[in-house]
């Protein structure tokens, strides 16, 4: 009987609804922020405006509808949570039940015609309601599953620590580190139709933001661009916590599949961008009806449906995709990191260096990407900075223009170069690169008679290579680069007998500028580079701002 | 050279297994189906699931279980009798033949509505998937006919003719059910719904709008008590409708959503006997959906049943011949003698000039009766009335019969003297 009832009660889930299609959810928010922690002193009204204005537009994604509260609804609640002492979650939940959620669920049924399209089955459009009386055919299943995809948010505050340190040059580098919050409720409602608000899950995440102090920019703005930067980066943070959250993780299903490319039934309209990550999975059920997902692969978002006649198409990864298997989101940031090791061909110019011998440098590089590909509207296009440390046992004669004779001993160099990379999906789990860089290269060489020459260098890079992915996160790359430089600033000093990798203010001083006779490097030379890619989740800290902070 | 005739036959082995194994069968694995809506009258929505060891057979499978429900499942198949079913067989795998299923499927909704991986040791069972489609019914029942499994119902409607439908809403008896449109829009969307549900079907309907309409020669009958009390009845009589449709329904609220039920009868004009009674049930929908829109979805839900009921019953009845009422009333001058002839002659003549005939009421002032009468041979009420005029004459010496007046079911005669 049992058996019967539960399998009655599958088969009445098989029927109702396309498995996989995602519902849009409706949402509203408190704007307002609740301190986690009231011991915490209260920030400014500017500032607490700034973390909620943030978190509303950081979450104003496609697939949610906003719909705002009254603000004295909101202010009731406020009120009663920010009592002394704080109060739980589930005690405000309790609140908002009474005070909410008759007000949601009015709003939800005043656009249940409106919004619960995506609800429709296919056959629902065919239908005799939906083409004779033009209306949306909806049944009482759909309507409940509607009237329960209403959410409602309250931002938190969990604490921020602001700080600061000098720089040289009188510049001064403030840094903010925030922790924020959301507290996520689920307005549902009875079969008889009253409604209640539950308490879904707390995201708390952090950001780091930094800005330094200039002539051009006043302490005041440094801090306060740190303070917006921390908010930015927990913003960025708390937008991937929410996209996976499984109530709104975008789903879909595969319409026709293939080993290499699938045509899934998902369009821009829900949010989906180039490269955004879905596995995909086929559903199993076993002798007794229950049922379990079974996972088969992964892949990316290749072309994005605009809702006309063109798809979206998603390319397999992993494993290959059948029709009908299901997709689920796996969100991540926007941010990757590469770290491996380049060595490359290099050597003086014998013009200027006698019995020249330079020959392989090599050592590990680091580096960090943002994919920009979905703002341009290209697949996997990453802006990114890279910085690389470099060693190499150097010999040659170099005279100097007061004519002492060096015999050169030792290299070492660090780049830092802007790139933009592109990668090419070639079948399953192989990609091709190309990339193109720019940017400056520091050379130190000391000599055998106690000299230092300092090269700077402009650097333009280019190189090609293949991808392997393990996951959709992790992968390794190998690949050829080939650079060409440009000598931009060649000095030397004729005393010490060290090499810094730190300047100081002192040692500058000894270094004279090169007008002539000057040492050159043949820049135009090939490398080969390995590395490891990594893909994040979230990241506490943009790398971007970190780097230009301290260089700039 | 012994030594490799094994190996050549092992070679040859998987040739022997595709010449020994038997072509793969037409016929649906799974029979899982059911009829969404009867989206318009040539066209079903079915809901179907097919099972198969390959993902890309599960379409074909679940195309063929649609089809199957529509001939053989459900309430009211496509093949009924059992001596179609045995015509059926032989026609079982061609039917079933992807090009020949495919013709008969305008259109399948693009997404799946669910797809498992079934844990089973069955052949054929490894995969199922439900899915949405269109089936053309009308092309079902030509290639059917064409191959001579069922009648063409179509040429067997037109040989009899359509039967003339009239649609009124349910109201109590001796109440005015005309009324009930004025004082409920819903009863005239219903009446609207149907209206072009039946016309679709090329059926010829009337919808009475107004009481004036009834012909006044019906009260004629004078003393007959009963369903002639009842107004659609007269109505009915008085158009001259074959069939009558009487309907009542409900927009119920549960919770936030809205419900229709609509009940729909049918009735024999002649005798006002039932010929299908069914209740149509909208979806359950949001309180804002508009109720004519639940209204007309019952109405569409429940007229497709009733009508196949109304279609047997007049392909049943048309073998015996059209069915009028002959209403007799007798001038006060007859004594009981005479009166006794006039109903003993005009008995003979009804037994011999028509297949069959009921006798209703017969009293002294009226005699009341029903007459079945083939088509070929009367085509109209009008020559009813001249057959019984004749034979009349010729049967009941000194008198003759006049007409009060005639419309398509109803033929009101005066019995008088013949001067």
């Amino acid at each position: 009987m049992i058996r019967s009832l539960i399998f009655l009660l599958l088969w009445s889930n098989l029927w109702a609804q396309e498995e996989a299609a995602y519902l849009k959810k409706s949402i509203s928010y408190f704007d307002a922020l609740y301190y986690s922690n009231y011991r915490v002193n209260a920030m400014s009204k500017a500032k607490e405006n700034r973390i909620t204005s943030s978190i509303r537009t950081g979450l104003s994604l496609p697939r949610f509808y906003f719909m705002p509260l009254p603000k004295v609804v909101v202010n009731n609640v406020v009120a009663k949570a920010s009592q002394k002492g704080g109060a739980s979650m589930q005690n405000v939940a309790t609140w908002m039940s009474s005070e909410i959620g008759p007000l949601m669920q009015e709003a939800m049924e005043n656009q249940v015609l409106e919004k619960a399209q995506s609800l429709q089955e296919e056959w629902q459009e065919e239908s005799f309601v939906a083409i004779k009386a033009k209306s949306l055919d909806l049944n009482a299943e759909q309507y409940l599953q509607f009237m329960n995809s209403a959410y409602i948010y309250i931002p938190t505050f969990e604490s921020l620590h602001q700080k600061s340190r000098s720089l040289k040059g009188n510049k001064r580098l403030y840094i903010a580190e925030i922790k924020l919050g959301i507290v996520w409720f689920q307005v549902k409602q009875s079969e008889n139709g009253t409604p209640s608000v539950v308490l879904v899950k707390k995201i708390v995440v952090e950001g780091r933001g930094e800005s330094s102090s200039s002539v051009l920019n006043s302490s005041a703005n440094a801090k306060a661009s740190a303070f917006d930067n921390a908010i930015s980066q927990s913003i960025e943070n708390l937008v991937v916590e929410t996209k996976s959250m499984d109530a709104f993780k975008l789903t879909a299903q595969i319409l026709q599949g293939s080993f290499y490319s699938s045509t899934i039934d998902a369009d821009s309209s829900s949010g989906i961008a180039l490269d955004d990550i879905f596995e995909y999975y086929e559903v199993i059920e076993k002798a007794d009806g229950t049922t379990k997902k079974n996972d088969l692969g992964w892949g990316f978002v290749s072309t994005v449906g605009k809702g006309d006649s063109t798809k979206t198409n998603l390319r397999i990864v992993s494993g290959a995709a059948d029709q009908g298997n299901s997709l689920r989101e796996n969100p991540f940031s926007l941010y990757s990191f590469e770290f491996g090791g380049l060595s490359k061909h290099l050597d003086f110019d014998p013009t200027t260096v006698d019995s020249a011998r330079l020959s392989v440098i090599g050592g590990p590089f680091f580096a960090a990407y943002v994919s920009v590909g979905p703002d341009v509207g290209f697949n996997h296009l990453y802006f990114g900075i890279e910085g690389g440390f470099f060693l190499a046992n150097a010999r040659g004669e170099w005279q100097s223009p007061t004519g002492i004779k060096y015999q050169i001993e030792n290299y070492v160099s660090w780049n830092s170069l802007l790139k933009v990379k592109k990668k090419f999906h070639i079948f399953n789990r192989l990609f091709a690169y190309a990339d193109i860089a720019g940017g400056g290269e520091y050379a130190y060489l000391d000599s055998r008679e106690g000299g230092e020459i300092r090269v700077f260098s402009l650097l333009a890079e280019a190189g090609i290579g293949g991808e392997f992915t393990f996951t959709p996160s992790l992968s390794i790359y190998g690949g050829m680069t080939i650079s060409r430089g440009t000598e931009f600033l060649v000095e030397y000093k004729e005393e010490t007998n060290l090499i810094r990798f730190g300047s100081s203010d002192e040692d500058t001083e000894d270094f004279v500028t090169c007008d002539e006779n000057c040492l050159a490097f043949k820049y135009s030379d090939i490398g080969i580079k390995i590395g490891l890619s990594w893909r994040l989740k979230k990241i506490s800290n943009n790398p971007f701002s970190t780097v230009f902070n301290r260089l700039l | 050279m012994k030594k490799s005739i094994p190996i050549l036959l092992l070679m040859m082995q998987p040739l022997f297994a595709f010449w020994s194994s038997s072509p793969k069968s037409n016929i649906p694995v799974s029979r899982e189906a059911t009829i969404l809506e009867h989206t318009n009258s040539a066209e079903v929505l079915v809901k179907a699931t097919g099972y198969a060891d390959e993902v890309e057979e599960l379409d074909t499978d679940l195309k063929r279980a649609a089809l199957w429900h529509l001939l053989f499942g459900g309430t009211d198949p496509i093949i009924k009798q059992e001596s179609e079913k045995m015509s059926f067989k032989p026609h079982a795998e061609s039917f079933f033949n992807t090009k020949t299923v495919q013709t008969f499927i305008p259109w399948m909704a693009e997404k799946i509505t669910a797809q498992r991986k079934i844990e089973t040791e069955e052949e054929n069972k490894s995969i199922k998937r439900v899915r949405s489609l269109k089936i053309n019914k009308n092309m079902v029942r030509g290639w059917l006919v064409k191959k001579g499994i069922i009648p063409d119902q179509s040429e067997l409607l037109e040989e009899m003719g359509t039967p003339f439908i009239m649609v009124l809403p349910d109201a109590p008896k001796g109440e005015n059910p005309l009324d009930v449109f004025a004082t409920n829009k819903l009863a005239s969307h219903s009446a609207g719904a149907m209206e072009s549900f039946l016309t679709a079907r090329q059926y010829e309907v009337v919808i009475p709008r107004a009481m004036n309409e009834i012909d006044q020669l019906v009260d004629l009958q004078g003393e007959n008590k009963g369903i002639e009390e009842d107004l659609s009845y007269k109505l009915s009589l008085s158009i001259g409708a074959d069939v009558y449709i009487t309907f009542s329904g409900t927009v119920d609220r549960v919770g936030n959503t809205h419900k229709a039920s609509v009940v729909i009868k049918a009735y024999e004009t002649t005798t006002g006997r039932a010929l299908g009674t069914e209740t149509g049930y909208s979806k359950d929908r949001p309180v804002q959906t508009k109720q004519k829109v639940l209204v007309e979805e019952a109405v569409n839900d429940a007229m497709e049943k009733v009508l196949s009921r109304l279609t047997q019953y007049w392909k049943k009845d048309q073998e015996k011949g059209l069915q009028y009422k002959v209403v007799l009333k007798l001038s006060p001058e007859w004594n009981e003698d005479q009166r006794e002839n006039i109903t003993d002659g005009l008995e003979d003549i009804l037994e011999e000039a028509f297949p069959k005939n009921k006798e209703i009421v017969s009293t002294d002032k009226t005699m009341d009766y029903i007459v079945w009468a083939h088509r070929s041979e009367y085509k109209r009420a009008s020559k009813i009335y001249r057959k019984l005029k004749k034979e009349f004459g010729k049967r009941v010496s000194g008198g003759k019969i006049s007409k009060i007046s005639t419309n398509k079911k109803l033929i009101i005669l005066k019995v008088k003297l013949a001067n």
